[in-house]
C-alpha cells in the first residue's frame, strides 16, 4: 500500500522516511505508528547504504579537516566522526542535535557552567543532605550514568532514555563498522604503496 | 416487552429482589435487541419508559401498606442497579460518531422523569426525586467526563463499568447477563475499532491509547495508566535487548541497564581507538586513497577516464580545489539532510550544483552505475574521484 502511495506521487523518493510519511494515510495509530517508526529508524543504521552514505561522508570530512588544519588530532578525528555520524542520523534523534549544537557552541563554555553550577550547590547545601540524597536511588543512578553516556540525554524519561539509547547503540555500531573498515583499508593501503604519490596517480590511471 | 414489565410489578415486596433481578434481565434482553436495530434514540426513550413504568409499580407496591422509610429503602436498591444499568446502557450506546446522538438523547430522561415525577404523590416524590436527581447527577457527571477528559476516560469508565458490572453480577450470581454484556460490549467495541474481547489489549484510536483492564485486576485510571506505561518500557527494553549482544539471559531492568552501559561504553572506547588509528593514518589518506582504489579496482578505471591528468595537473587541481571541495561537502550534506534516492544520487546531485569547471560532466555520468555498494572501496572511489574533480 504504502509502495503503490510512493509509486503514485510525483517525488522521486523512495527513501524509508517518504515511506513512512505516506504510511501514516493507512489506519495506523500514534502508538503502534511511533513504534514502526523507531524499529525502521533503528533497522536504517544495519542498511548499506547508510554505511554507504556516511563512508563517503567520513572520507570527505576527515579530508576536510585534513586541508584546514595540519594537526591529525584524534580527537580531532573522533569528533568528526561524531558530527558526520549525526548528520546521517537527519536530526530525527535527540542524541544527533545535542552533537551537533555542541559542536557549534563551544564545548568549555558548557563545562565551566556546569562546575561553576556544582561549585555553588555544594556551598549553599549542607553536606549531610547530599550524601544522604547519593545513596538511595540506585536505578536512577544508572539512569543518570546512561544518561551522561548518550549525548543530550540527561534530563529525560526513562522511556525516552531507552529510545534514543537504542537508536544511539545501533548508530555507533554503524560507525565502528565503517571506521574499522576504512581503517582496514587504508593500511593495507599504507603498506603496499611505497612510490611517489603524484607518479602513482599518473602511471596507474592512464591504462 | 411492557405489559411483561407491568405483571413483574404486580409482585409483593416479599419478592422484591426477584422482581428487580428479572427487570434487570429484561431489560437486557430488551437492549440486546434494540442494540441489534442499532436504534440508539428508541432505546433511550424505551428506557425512559422503562423508569415511568417503573413508577406505578412502586405506587402499587405503596398502596400496599409501606411505610415510606421502607419505601426509601425500597428505592434505593432499585435506584442503584437502575442507575447502574444506566450507565451501562449509556457505554454502550455512546460510540464514536453517535456521541452526539446520544448526548442529546441523555437530555430525554431527565424530561421524561420529571413527567414520572409529576405522577408521584407525597413522599414517594421525594425519594424518587432524589433517584432521579441521582441519575441526573451522574448523567451530566458523564456527559461532564465525556466532554473534558475525552474518549480515554470514557472508555476507562467503560472498562470500569463492565468490571464493576461484572462483580455485581457475581454477587447477584447473574453469568448469563455478564457474558451478554460482555459480549454486547465486545461487540459494540469490536463495531467501533477491532480489538480482542476481554484482554488487556491497547485500543487503535487516532488520539488515545485505550487499554482494557483485565479480569480480576484493578481498574482505576491511576493503575490503568501505570500498566501502559510499563507495557511502553517493557517493549522498548526488548527492543535494546535485540541491539545489545549477550543480554538474553538477563533479566530485570536494573542487570539490563548496567549491560546496556557498558556496551555503550564499549563502542564509544571502540570509536575513540579506531579514531587514533585514522589519526596515525590520516597523513597518507588524501595520497593513498586513490591509488589504492585505482590498483585494486582496474576494472573502474576505464569507467574514470576524466580522472587522466597529467600529476602536475593532479596535484593542482587538489590544491586549487579546496575552495570548491568544502562546497562539495556541503553539498553533500545538504542533499542528505534532503535525502535523495540513493547515496550516489546525491553525490551526483551534489555534484551538478558545482560550477562545472571544477567538475567533468563525465564524472556525474560515471557515478550514476554505482548504485549498489558491493565493497568499501567502490564507493570510497566513487567518492574520492568526485571530490578530487
Amino acid at each position: 500500500m504504502a509502495s503503490l502511495l510512493s509509486d503514485l506521487e510525483p517525488g522521486p523518493d523512495t527513501s524509508p522516511e517518504f515511506k513512512r510519511k505516506k504510511r501514516r494515510i493507512t489506519n495506523e495509530t500514534p502508538a503502534s505508528f511511533h513504534r514502526n517508526q523507531v524499529n525502521q529508524r533503528i533497522k536504517r543504521w544495519r542498511t548499506e547504504r547508510e554505511q554507504q552514505v556516511y563512508s563517503s561522508k567520513l572520507i570527505e570530512a576527515l579530508r576536510r579537516s585534513r586541508r584546514t588544519s595540519s594537526s591529525a588530532a584524534p580527537n580531532e578525528v573522533r569528533e568528526t566522526a561524531d558530527r558526520v555520524l549525526a548528520v546521517s542520523a537527519k536530526g530525527t534523534t535527540r542524541w544527533s542535535t545535542a552533537i551537533l549544537t555542541s559542536r557549534l557552541s563551544s564545548g568549555a563554555k558548557m563545562r565551566e557552567h556546569r562546575k561553576a553550577k556544582v561549585i555553588a550547590n555544594t556551598r549553599l547545601k549542607k553536606p549531610k543532605i547530599n550524601r544522604e540524597k547519593r545513596k538511595l536511588p540506585v536505578f536512577e543512578r544508572k539512569l543518570k550514568v546512561l544518561g551522561r553516556l548518550v549525548p543530550g540525554c540527561r534530563k529525560l524519561s526513562f522511556s525516552n532514555i531507552l529510545e534514543e539509547t537504542s537508536d544511539y547503540i545501533a548508530a555507533l555500531q554503524m560507525q565502528v563498522r565503517v571506521m574499522t573498515a576504512i581503517t582496514e583499508f587504508l593500511a593495507d593501503g599504507v603498506g603496499g604503496g611505497s612510490q611517489p604519490p603524484a607518479d602513482r596517480l599518473g602511471s596507474n590511471v592512464n591504462p | 416487552m411492557f405489559p411483561s414489565l407491568h405483571s413483574l410489578g404486580s409482585c409483593t415486596y416479599n419478592g422484591m429482589d426477584l422482581t428487580v433481578l428479572e427487570k434487570q434481565q429484561a431489560r437486557l434482553k430488551w437492549l440486546q435487541q434494540q442494540q441489534q436495530q442499532q436504534n440508539y434514540v428508541v432505546q433511550n426513550n424505551a428506557h425512559v419508559e422503562l423508569c415511568t413504568s417503573s413508577v406505578p409499580q412502586f405506587q402499587g407496591l405503596l398502596g400496599s401498606s409501606l411505610c415510606g422509610g421502607q419505601l426509601v429503602e425500597l428505592k434505593m436498591p432499585e435506584v442503584y442497579l437502575g442507575s447502574d444499568d444506566f450507565h451501562k446502557f449509556v457505554n454502550f450506546s455512546v460510540a464514536g460518531p453517535e456521541f452526539g446522538v446520544s448526548k442529546m438523547d441523555l437530555v430525554m430522561p431527565e424530561a421524561a422523569a420529571d413527567y414520572s415525577i409529576s405522577r408521584t404523590s407525597g413522599c414517594q416524590m421525594t425519594a424518587f426525586q432524589t433517584a432521579v436527581i441521582k441519575e441526573e447527577g451522574e448523567d451530566v457527571v458523564l456527559e461532564k467526563m465525556e466532554s473534558t477528559t475525552g474518549r480515554e476516560s470514557f472508555n476507562k469508565r467503560k472498562a470500569k463499568a463492565v468490571a464493576d458490572y461484572k462483580c455485581k453480577d457475581k454477587k447477584i450470581k447473574e453469568v448469563e447477563a455478564e457474558s451478554e454484556v460482555k459480549t454486547k460490549c465486545s461487540a459494540e467495541v469490536s463495531r467501533n475499532s477491532s480489538k480482542e474481547k476481554s484482554k488487556a489489549s491497547e485500543v487503535q484510536k487516532p488520539d488515545y491509547i485505550h487499554v482494557r483492564a483485565r479480569r480480576g485486576q484493578a481498574t482505576d485510571s491511576h493503575s490503568l495508566a501505570e500498566r501502559a506505561r510499563r507495557e511502553k518500557i517493557s517493549k522498548k527494553m526488548k527492543c535494546l535487548q535485540d541491539l545489545v549482544p549477550g543480554c538474553n539471559k538477563i533479566t530485570g531492568k536494573a542487570g539490563m541497564l548496567d549491560e546496556i552501559i557498558n556496551y555503550v561504553q564499549s563502542l564509544q572506547r571502540q570509536v575513540e581507538f579506531l579514531s587514533t588509528k585514522l589519526a596515525a593514518l590520516n597523513p597518507s589518506v588524501e595520497f593513498n586513497v586513490d591509488n589504492l582504489h585505482v590498483k585494486e579496482f582496474p576494472a573502474y578505471v576505464a569507467n574514470f577516464p576524466a580522472a587522466a591528468k597529467s600529476p602536475a595537473m593532479a596535484n593542482l587541481a587538489c590544491l586549487q580545489l579546496n575552495p570548491l571541495q568544502k562546497e562539495a561537502v556541503n553539498c553533500i550534506l545538504d542533499a542528505t539532510m534532503h535525502p535523495p534516492g540513493t547515496a550516489t544520487e546525491g553525490i551526483a546531485s551534489a555534484s551538478m550544483l558545482i560550477p562545472e569547471q571544477a567538475l567533468g560532466s563525465s564524472c556525474v555520468t560515471q557515478l550514476q552505475p554505482f548504485s549498489t555498494w558491493n565493497t568499501d572501496p567502490q564507493c570510497l572511489y566513487n567518492v574520492y574521484n568526485m571530490g578530487f574533480h
